[in-house]
């Protein structure tokens, strides 16, 4: 103890020093890109998905040597990170990242509108986009903001041993909603196998539920579509009119009924249950609950589950009503807009964009199988290609009906959407319909007049 | 530590009152020294930031450029009045502090005076008991999640198995906070119990000594001796403890998200909402300015009360 | 052991224990279940019954962590973080309790309050503009920009500040007539004094450098800089969206982040405890 003093200066210089060590490795004379999006998690370093980013990579680096693509890894938190990193002036030349939450990046102008590319690079031209997903990078004043990578609509997942087990026929995507209604009560078992149907059905051992409702606004949202009706008025201004019409207060009801009323679809507390045993996808793939709604990701997840088997797992489009409508999800390719500052960068961003949407890479999407190509040609020739063509082409069908999700167009969507998240979660827990919904309006009102300055 | 004569120059005693008065009345001012690196430390890493955020709040700073912010005033404010989320939001972090500090504070003091006990084996408790302080948040909420799963938890295993009625813990809003402060106050038991120890400690065994010399029981010299001593880490422990529990957020992130239905939306939750999900940085700036207030309220209170209570003077 | 005195001491005693064991296996069950999870292949982790006790011993998620990763390289960040700001902390925070709790200085306990003040705001809200300032000293992706903005901390002032008030008085006065310096008396009597409490603050420090996560995220922007809870959660990240998230893995990388500061604990634990010995207010 008697040193402690001495100690004490010698950590104090040292404490002072060591900070001088780093030093930012720089590379001269290169046009170096800074990229997110081409790696993948540590584990799925084989993967064809890996090795598919990776040969894109290299393929664009051998063709244009005065180019370094400098890959990072997209990192935890990617939103806080990318805000972060565009105030700081840090941010990666070009990223991949989900168009629904693009909007607001776009009207803070951090992003490059594409238009200069499809200049620069005659061969990268629009027609070569899935228009579902070109348009939730398009704005009516002509800008293209980023340019599609690949997505899928939602559809309906369905489990055929399921379908057999109630003695019934595989749904088809022409169904009605009073069809699928009958057909989610003839899907949903007790455990004598009588169906919701039968005056005896025993409530209280329900083996198999028709259908899964969840409070999330992306798998409901397509309903409302589909009876005429809508959330927020297309300027995204209000939701007072919209999110209150009847047409909607109708499809919410529904929905609401399937769970409350009609009970094929358990109560989420029930579902919660039943589900954080062995994780959704093991429940269905058991027949336990019967169909979901769900995106082409979840063939990859499904697939890869202990329980699969093939005979286990079909998708068909969505039930209709007034029209046949479903909601789709993308993520794409963004420029940074600083990029524009220097045109030699630019045209070897414009160009690499150009490599990533173009058909080499875009092919690989059927081996991985996680999303549709945006690539046109791609998304077709896959139909053939994939490990699972009949449902490629239910996703190929239901594509051409699905429209951009509100995140792609406006910037305070991700506020009103955890309202609405809000609102159904406390409808499906059996509150007041109109009250609940009257409440949103209210709450979704205020926060879009402050954020349009009123 | 300066003579008189040295004092009494004409440079320290002309000009105005207030340096008169801090040449003269301040005989230690070596003592700006001493917090010289950690003031420097806080105002480059501390003030300078609040300042920042403070101006922010003025600001409708959506963007990623906060040049171009425009200041809009109290506007933000004025906002937050009528938002029903914040105002949950406060509810429910006043109803967690109010849960958690008393609880947790007596908790793990009687584990403390356990401990304090020359008890073989203390060493070892005293170890597992610090586990859960040092696992990271992600690795407790895996833990207790799986723990409270209402269908194959082993807590509902448990209960079922000794025939009490199961309970959907962190599913039902009824119970979802209760159950979060159960949590936190696992997690935090460990370290709130070290210093309950420091201040156990510091009390000189003679004291004890002397009173049971006058035959004062245990109970007696618990609440006679003991709780009075340990005052200063009873002050320490109310104080920091309203501080972190009105800025608990780590657990609510990671367990139940704000969930069920708003039920453990908590202050800081809300605002990291705001600030990071919504990019509603000059919005979540003044909310975090008005929890700040409410804090400071909240800790200028009890520092008041408890100079009333405790004579001895702690500032 | 202390002599039993009364006839009441034993069942005291064995009530301390029924308490100590009851909540001991409240802390620990959870515990141990955290490894037991790392122990199960991934997707087993949800079976019915609950089995508290690894039926199977499956390394493979540990092996995994070590060769998927730089483990190495991320050790030795985070080792060389931390030792700099448990140091500094230490250091910063000693002399500025010294400063609060045993010199008289105009304004001083202003400036105290202002410290205390600043524990009240969430670190949420100085996030970015802490951000902005170290990336304008140009210390992004740099040790010193993940070492410096941790080298103080207000909690560790109080904490020191409320054990430096414990100190007899008379110690001071007689340290001062012997015309011993401020610096003199405070590396000499209170910091040997207070060996606890700075042992507190130092393992306090070391917890929340170790596993800190939020700041390293932001300031390590390169693999090289990354620190060890950093490089487990980009191993976790979801970088395919819709992965589904491999909590065996999870609970051996928490496993492994934590063992190094359980270590620290069971060593350094002794000085918490050894209290009245080492402070030497009893001799």
């Amino acid at each position: 103890m008697k040193n402690i003093g001495k100690l004490f200066a010698l950590l104090v210089v040292l404490a002072l020093i060591v900070p001088t060590l780093a030093v930012i490795a720089q590379t001269e004379g290169q046009i170096t890109l800074r990229v997110i999006g081409l790696e993948v998690v540590p584990e799925e370093r084989e993967t064809p998905l890996a090795i598919a980013k990776q040969a894109a990579r290299t393929r664009f680096m051998e063709a244009h040597p005065n180019v370094f693509i400098e890959s990072l890894e997209s990192p935890p938190e990617f939103d806080t990170q990318l805000l972060v990193d565009l105030a700081a002036g840090t941010a990666p030349d070009i990223w991949y990242q989900d168009a629904s939450t693009a909007a607001r990046l776009v009207d803070t102008g951090n992003v490059v509108d594409m238009n200069l590319c499809l200049d620069l690079v005659p061969d990268l031209t629009l027609d070569r986009f899935v228009s579902g997903m070109l348009d939730m990078h398009q704005r009516d004043t002509g800008e293209v903001w980023g340019l599609p990578d690949g997505g899928t609509p939602m559809v309906m997942f369905y489990n055929p041993e399921s379908v057999a087990r109630a003695g019934l026929e595989n749904p088809t995507s022409d169904w009605t909603w009073d069809e699928f209604l009958e057909f989610t009560q003839k899907m949903t078992l007790d455990n004598q196998g009588r169906n919701r149907l039968d005056p005896n059905f025993d409530e209280e051992n329900v083996v198999q539920w028709g259908f899964r409702v969840r409070k999330y606004t992306f798998e409901w949202i397509y309903w409302v579509w589909q009876n005429g009706g809508d959330v927020i008025s297309p300027d995204g201004t209000t939701v007072d009119g919209y999110l209150n019409s009847p047409e909607t207060i109708e499809a919410i009801t529904f929905l609401r009924d399937l769970v409350l009323k009609y009970g094929v679809a358990p109560e989420p507390s029930a579902l919660d249950q039943l589900v954080q045993q062995f994780g959704f996808l093991t429940s269905f793939l058991r027949g336990e609950v019967a169909m979901f709604p769900r995106g082409h990701w979840e063939i990859v997840g499904l697939t890869t589950q202990e329980d699969y088997e093939p005979g286990r797992v079909a998708v068909v489009g969505n039930p209709s009503k007034v029209e046949d409508v479903t909601v789709i999800y993308e993520s794409g390719w963004f420029i940074n807009a600083t990029v524009a500052n220097d045109p030699d960068k630019l045209l070897a961003a414009c160009q690499f964009v150009d490599e990533l949407t173009g058909r080499e890479y875009q092919d690989t999407k059927v081996v991985t199988g996680l999303e549709l190509s945006a690539n046109r040609e791609s998304a077709q020739a896959a139909v053939e290609a994939s490990a699972w063509p009949e449902m490629e082409a239910v996703f190929v069908e239901e594509a051409e009906l699905g429209r951009r999700n509100y995140g792609s167009m406006y910037a305070n969507w991700p506020v009103v959407e955890t309202a609405l998240d809000l609102m159904m979660e406390n409808i499906l827990a059996g509150g007041d319909i109109d009250e609940e919904v009257a409440i949103a309006v209210e709450e979704i009102d205020r926060e879009l007049a402050r954020a349009s300055g009123g | 530590m300066q003579n008189k004569a040295f004092l009494e120059q004409p440079f320290f005693t002309t000009g105005p009152g207030w340096w008169r008065r801090f040449w003269t009345r301040s005989n230690e001012r070596v003592g700006y020294l001493f917090i010289l690196p950690s003031l420097l430390h806080l105002i480059a890493f501390l003030l300078i930031p609040l300042l920042f955020s403070l101006y922010l709040s003025f600001t409708d700073w959506r963007g990623t450029n906060f040049y171009n912010a425009p200041f809009i005033g109290l506007s933000n404010y004025e906002f937050m009045l009528g938002d029903r989320r914040w105002w949950n939001a406060m509810g429910n972090s006043a109803y967690f502090t109010a849960l958690s500090v008393p609880l947790g504070m007596i908790i793990s003091l009687g584990i403390a005076l356990v401990m304090n006990q020359k008890l073989r084996g203390v060493y070892f408790f005293r170890t597992l008991f610090f586990m859960p302080v040092i696992s990271s948040w992600v690795a407790v909420s895996v833990i207790w999640i799986t723990l409270l799963d209402p269908q194959a938890g082993m807590v509902n295993y448990f209960l079922k198995s000794i025939g009490l009625p199961t309970v959907n813990w962190l599913g039902d809003p009824a119970s979802a906070m209760p159950s979060l402060v159960m949590i936190t106050i696992w997690k935090g038991a460990g370290f709130n119990m070290v210093i309950w120890l420091a201040g156990l400690q510091a009390i000189p065994q003679e004291l004890y000594e002397a009173a049971a010399i006058d035959g004062a029981n245990a109970r007696q010299s618990f609440f006679r001796l003991t709780l009075p001593l340990l005052t200063p880490t009873t002050f320490f422990m109310a104080i920091t403890g309203v501080i972190s529990s009105f800025q608990v957020f780590s657990s609510v992130y990671v367990i139940t998200g704000g969930g069920p239905r708003g039920a453990t939306d908590v202050a800081v939750h809300r605002i990291y909402l705001r600030a990071f999900e919504s990019f509603d940085m000059g919005y979540a700036s003044a909310l975090a300015w008005v929890l700040f207030f409410v804090i400071f309220v909240f800790t200028l209170l009890q520092v008041w009360y408890m100079r009333r209570r405790e004579e001895q003077a702690l500032f | 052991m202390v002599k039993p005195k009364h006839w009441w001491d034993l069942p005291v005693n064995i009530l301390g224990y029924v308490i100590l064991i009851g909540a001991t296996l409240m802390m620990v069950v959870p515990f141990i279940w955290m490894v037991t999870t790392s122990l199960k292949p991934s997707g087993s982790e949800f079976s019915y019954p609950p089995q508290l006790l690894p039926t199977s011993f499956d390394f493979s998620n540990y092996t995994d962590l070590f060769t998927l990763v730089p483990f190495g390289k991320y050790f030795l960040n985070t080792i060389l973080v931390t030792f700099f700001t448990v140091s500094g902390q230490v250091i910063v925070c000693a002399m500025a309790a010294y400063g609060f709790s045993r010199l008289h200085f105009m304004g001083r306990d202003t400036i105290f309050l202002l410290y205390l003040a600043t524990m009240m705001i969430p670190f949420q809200i100085t996030l970015i503009p802490l951000f902005l300032i170290v990336f304008g000293l140009g210390w992004i992706n740099t040790y010193q920009g993940l070492i410096i903005p941790g080298i103080s901390s207000v909690f560790g002032i109080f904490l020191l500040r409320q054990s430096f008030q414990g100190i007899p008085q008379d110690y001071h006065d007689a340290a001062r007539i012997d015309g011993a310096t401020e610096w003199v008396i405070f590396t000499r009597i209170f910091l040997p004094l207070t060996g606890p409490a700075l042992t507190t603050l130092a393992v306090f420090a070391f917890m929340g450098t170790w596993t800190d996560l939020l700041w390293p995220l932001l300031i390590a922007r390169s693999q090289e800089m990354r620190t060890l809870e950093l490089g487990l959660a980009y191993f976790n990240a979801n970088t395919t969206a819709f992965r589904q998230t491999n909590w065996p893995m999870v609970m051996a990388a928490a496993v492994v982040v934590m063992l190094p500061v359980l270590i620290v604990y069971i060593f350094a634990q002794r000085y918490f405890v050894a209290g009245i010995s080492l402070s030497g207010i009893k001799g």
